[in-house]
């Protein structure tokens, strides 16, 4: 059981935690799988795919409020029975560390790519974690702290993303809207899940929200600002370079960004990516945490910072597992796919479970 | 709150600790802002290629340097430069690439541009430019009068120029988003040298645009006042000046200076038997105009009706005869073949605009709107 007091968070954390928990290192390369897939209409797509987010979310929130006050470990146990209840969290855990890995070396791969190119992979993945490391061993609250100031670091990135965009938007680039048909547009959906993932955290956040009434909202709050950060970056790309032109970019938005330019900062690109490794940090802290969290809810909460430093080393590993750049993009491909489906899977099988022995710890539980 | 404020200054430390690896020292740095290229006679394989970088040391007699080298790709001729000055070369600050004619009209530009694209840190907001019969480093070579250096001139030249309405915006990532782009093609300004009659050239002025085809070849080019019509035409023109000749009651060849207050465009397509039909109407609202008239009294509104008549009449000329020239040489460059996939996605994908586009019948209707004219009621006095 997870007992509120100091460890409660406010509403804007919620939010904050959702937007920095989500979008990661994809922002970048968005524009192109989308494009790849659904031509003119991929920014249709992006804006679609928070729907069946929003739908996962709803029924995160159905199976939480169940069980006001425990996380993932907690429930899953309690509605499956102690050896599936372990299994599906030991999976969740793995989940989020790949999730940690798959973002920390998109990013690395970027960085790498634009700015620092001589800097070793290992010294970006040291520098990523140490404050991770930090955060998560300081508990929850610093690290709603930590995403509220994260997401205001963000805001700071959207004037940064419309700049270029000045004297150069050609709405014509993106007509005629709906050419592609709705086949297209929805199977597009399924490829550009992995920029979606994350929000799922609620699994193992809920309990710690003092404003229990105000969750769905806010939770889809911050899912929409999501959609709209990804669809409007996306739109801005496409309606600027064109859909051809970012279809050959490896790193659309980071080209996009290089178009902008002010009289006292030359190179927009090379701040705003400055900026996002705040943002990188931010997911992985927020995912870490979930890990984390999940593995002393299995053990006991007085094994939380030996979880919080023994899995350091894992996700270190992990990280430098994957290999050359074609493997961290097909893995962020297939990760996407497997990874929406094992939450969805999941999160409706507890929910069922759940409802059909009647396992509701806001009613008083009826004995299992 | 402490631990937060800790936490965010270990990120912000740890930030900047990137720099252990990939620091640069400015003085051992080659800072290119200009580069010229140019063909190597009889062996196409080759390119010639000028670069400029400014020189920091206070004692030196030159405050840039110029340097042309040759190699097969523009990669390895930054590699030569390296290894003749010993400092690392960076593009990220480069003004202007200039090339020559030759480089054009052969497969030198679009292969120097493919390259500079894929060069990390390049410069995207480069300004491009073509120099007419002259060679792209004898450009970077001129001695001008009132700037050492003629890449920052130039750089500066074509700024000043977009910013009053008279070239477009033409930059190397420009370029590229018109050359992938699919019912577009780019245009790239052209510059020739000036200077006393039979003396060397000692300036540099625009000359027009070079009309660049799908395979990154220049076609042709228009003249400085063709060059405005294509700025009305492709919606280019924010503000700006153009000058013409018409006839007029009881005057002929009456020289006309006017100034573009609004200038915009309609484009409708459809698709007649196979072939696209292009329906343009372009509307001008003039703020401003000298003209030598020989009328009583100008400020009647027969007057103004007959000039804005006349004026559309002869821009309607200009458009078509410009629009025929880019029709010969298959070259779209006011993007027309955009609006035709948008409007007429089907049929788009079905065909080679460029040859299309040759073949399509483009009607241009014209519309101009005097609101004010000069300072005297009758100039001729």
């Amino acid at each position: 059981m997870i007992s509120r007091g100091n460890n409660s968070l406010s509403d804007f954390s919620l939010i904050a935690i959702i937007v920095v928990g989500t979008t990661g290192a994809n922002i970048f390369y968005l524009p192109r799988i989308a494009a790849e897939q659904a031509g003119r209409d991929a920014w249709i797509s992006i804006a679609l795919a928070v729907l069946p987010a929003c739908f996962i979310a709803g029924l995160i929130y159905l199976l939480c409020r169940r069980f006001p006050n425990r996380i993932l470990p907690g429930f899953s146990v309690l509605i499956l029975g102690k050896p599936l209840g372990v299994l599906v969290s030991l999976v969740y855990i793995v989940y989020t560390l790949s999730l940690c890995a798959i973002t920390l070396r998109l990013f690395i791969e970027l960085a790498k790519t634009w700015t620092m190119f001589w800097t070793p992979q290992w010294f970006f993945i040291v520098f990523l974690l140490i404050p991770v490391a930090y955060t998560t061993l300081q508990g929850v609250a610093p690290l709603g702290r930590l995403m509220e100031i994260t997401l205001l670091i963000l805001l700071l990135t959207v004037p940064l993303v419309i700049l270029p965009a000045f004297h150069q938007f050609e709405p014509v680039q993106i007509r005629p809207v709906g050419q592609e048909g709705l086949l297209v547009i929805g199977r597009a959906i399924g490829a550009i899940a992995f920029p979606y993932l994350g929000f799922e955290v609620l699994l193992v956040f809920f309990p710690m929200f003092a404003g229990g009434k105000n969750i769905l909202r806010l939770y889809l709050i911050g899912l929409i600002a999501v959609a709209v950060l990804f669809t409007g970056s996306a739109l801005l790309t496409y309606t600027v370079m064109g859909i051809e032109y970012v279809r050959v970019q490896i790193w659309p938005l980071m080209e996009f960004l290089s178009l902008g330019r002010l009289p006292v900062l030359e190179r927009i690109d090379n701040l705003f990516l400055f900026l996002w490794a705040f943002k990188i940090i931010g997911l992985i802290t927020v995912q870490y945490y979930a890990a984390t969290a999940t593995a002393a809810g299995l053990t006991g909460q007085k094994y939380y910072s030996l979880w919080a430093l023994l899995l350091l080393p894992v996700l270190y590993t992990i990280t430098t597992f994957i290999g050359s750049q074609v493997t961290v993009f097909d893995l962020a491909f297939q990760f996407g796919l497997w990874g929406a489906v094992f939450i969805t899977v999941l999160v409706l099988l507890l929910l069922l479970v759940a409802v059909i022995r009647g396992l509701d710890e806001r009613k008083g539980m009826r004995k299992p | 709150m402490k631990k937060v404020t800790a936490l965010f200054l270990i990120l912000v430390i740890l930030l900047f600790a990137g720099g252990c690896w990939d620091w640069r020292i400015i003085d051992d740095l080659a800072i290119i802002f200009g580069m010229g290229i140019d063909p190597v006679e009889n062996e196409p394989e080759m390119l010639q290629i000028t670069f400029v970088n400014p020189v920091f040391n206070p004692k030196a007699q030159e405050k840039s340097i110029t340097r042309t080298l040759r190699g097969r790709s523009l990669q390895q001729t930054l590699f030569n430069l390296q290894h003749q000055k010993g400092e690392q070369p960076v593009l990220g600050t480069v003004a202007v690439i200039i090339f020559s004619e030759d480089a054009a009209r052969g497969n030198g530009m679009q292969r120097t541009l493919m390259q500079f694209d894929q060069i990390r840190d390049n410069s995207p907001l480069a300004w491009l430019c073509i120099v007419r019969e002259a060679a792209a480093q004898k450009v970077l070579n001129l001695n001008l009068p009132d700037e050492p250096r003629p890449a920052i001139f130039l750089a500066d030249l074509l700024k000043q120029n977009y910013a009053e309405g008279r070239i477009p915006q033409i930059t190397a990532s420009t370029y590229w988003i018109k050359t992938y782009t699919p019912g577009i093609t780019p245009v790239i300004p052209v510059i020739a040298l000036a200077g006393p009659e039979g003396e060397e050239p000692n300036g540099i002025l625009l000359a027009g645009l070079a009309v660049i085809d799908e395979a990154g070849r220049m076609r042709g080019s228009l003249s400085d006042t063709e060059t405005l019509i294509y700025m009305m035409l492709a919606g280019d023109m924010l503000r700006g000046r153009f000058y013409t000749q018409i006839d007029f009651p009881d005057q002929t060849n009456l020289v006309i200076t006017a100034f573009i207050e609004k200038s915009s465009s309609s484009v409708k397509t459809k698709i007649v038997d196979g072939n696209a039909v292009i329906e343009i109407k372009a509307d001008l609202v003039l703020n401003g105009m000298n003209a030598d008239l020989a009328q009583e009294n100008i400020l009647r509104e027969d007057v103004f009706r007959e000039l804005e008549e006349s004026l559309a009449r002869d821009i309607e000329g200009n458009m078509r005869r410009v629009i025929k020239k880019t029709q010969e040489w298959e070259s779209d460059i006011f993007g027309f073949g955009q609006l035709v996939r948008a409007q007429n996605p089907q049929w788009f994908k079905e065909i080679s605009w460029a040859r299309e586009y040759s073949e399509s019948d483009i009607r241009v209707e014209a519309a101009v709107k005097i609101k004010r004219l000069g300072t005297l009621a009758n100039p001729t006095r």
